[in-house]
């Protein structure tokens, strides 16, 4: 009994696959064994059939129906090709705008850390506030401090020593962040 | 002398310059005189009637697409077939994969059936019409897997060889040849179970 191999190797040699030395091992095969043959046979018959009788098919709807369905798949497909290309123009549009864009908005950005900056590093003094009060004998200090971001104001008894202490003491808290 | 007379007098290739410089009438006579084959070779491939007939719509609207790539290297007639024949195989690839692989998949590609088959060495159509045979090598055809159909339709219609209809469907040559030996078997198998049913 011959192997599936055989057996595609004599339809291989049916096909005109095969080299030479190896369509003259099949040729020897089918001579010398009688179920190689009868594959050989078998194949080449079906083969024959197939090629010389093709089915014809025609198609069932008229040259001017098919026609009409091509025509509008042909116009859809040409609508949506030049959407595609009217939306990669307007990319290009938006893109181009953007190349003056981003220098405008990085101007923008610039200026406004620059304000900030300017705000932030404005000197301790600046913050030290001095507050009016009416009565004679009491006295004030108010100052903002960014950091714990709170407003002090300090209300002293001028008769009292303790708000010159507190005057010398700001003042010398001012100069330490000075440095 | 009305614009669809016109164009029926030009041959293909005088048809393929107009159409390739956007003159739709000339393409609707390469339309008119190509459709029958498209329909046909999708039509064994997938033997659906729908099915082809839509796939033959979106053959001819990617040759008008592709037009311009044309460059006359083939007939206009096998360009369009080969254009058909990738559509008709991207189709069944498509229904494959949402098909659940049965084990029947399995059986038909391995050929366990085929296998089985005594082998048919009398011409099974002695005697029968033309028209008579072909209409029954169809209906044979139809008993084969899509994937078995497209290897005899690649082999024995449009006469490809093994590594171009490998490289064709992306399978190994091995499997093109089991493929091709197990449907020209059930053929021969299905052919021989016509002429049986005659005699009787």
């Amino acid at each position: 009994m011959i192997t599936l191999e055989q057996k595609l190797k004599i339809q291989a040699y049916l096909d005109g696959e095969l080299s030479q030395s190896e369509a003259k091992k099949v040729e020897f095969l089918i001579a010398s064994d009688n179920e190689a043959k009868q594959v050989f046979e078998e194949l080449k018959c079906a083969t024959d059939l197939l090629r010389n009788n093709e089915p014809e098919i025609k198609m069932p709807v008229s040259r001017e129906f098919f026609w009409n369905q091509v025509y509008n798949g042909i116009q859809k497909s040409e609508e949506e090709s030049v959407s595609v290309f009217d939306y990669i123009r307007q990319l290009k549009y938006l893109l181009l705008k953007t190349k003056y864009l981003v220098p405008v908005a990085a101007a923008i950005i610039a200026l406004v850390s620059i304000f900030l900056i300017k705000d932030i590093a404005q000197p301790f003094e600046d913050y030290l506030v001095s507050i009016e009060t009416t009565a004679e004998e009491v006295g004030s200090y108010s100052f903002r401090v960014q950091s714990e971001n709170m407003f002090v104001v300090w209300i002293y008894n001028k008769d009292n020593s303790d708000g010159k202490n507190i005057e010398s003491d700001l003042i010398s808290e001012k100069e330490l962040m000075m440095q | 002398m009305d614009v669809e007379n016109k164009y029926a007098s030009f041959d293909d290739e005088a048809l393929v310059k107009a159409a390739q410089k956007g003159n739709k009438y000339a393409f609707e006579e390469l339309v008119a005189r190509h459709r029958d084959k498209v329909y046909g070779r999708l039509m064994v491939m997938i033997k659906n009637e729908n099915d082809a007939l839509d796939l033959s719509q979106e053959v001819w609207i990617k040759a008008w697409k592709r037009l311009k790539q044309f460059h006359g290297d083939s007939t206009f007639c096998t360009w369009i077939t080969r254009i058909a024949i990738n559509v008709g195989v991207d189709h069944i690839r498509k229904q494959k994969r949402k098909k659940y692989e049965s084990i029947e998949d399995h059986i038909e590609e391995s050929g366990s059936i085929e296998r089985l088959m005594p082998i048919e060495t009398v011409n099974p159509t002695q005697g029968l019409e033309r028209e008579e045979l072909r209409v029954r090598i169809d209906k044979a055809l139809e008993q084969l897997s899509p994937e078995h159909r497209t290897v005899v339709v690649l082999h024995e219609f449009e006469g490809l060889e093994y590594k171009e209809i490998a490289k064709m469907l992306k399978c190994s040559m091995g499997t093109i040849m089991s493929r091709l030996f197990y449907a020209r078997k059930k053929l021969a198998h299905l052919l021989a179970g016509l002429k049986k049913e005659r005699s009787q």
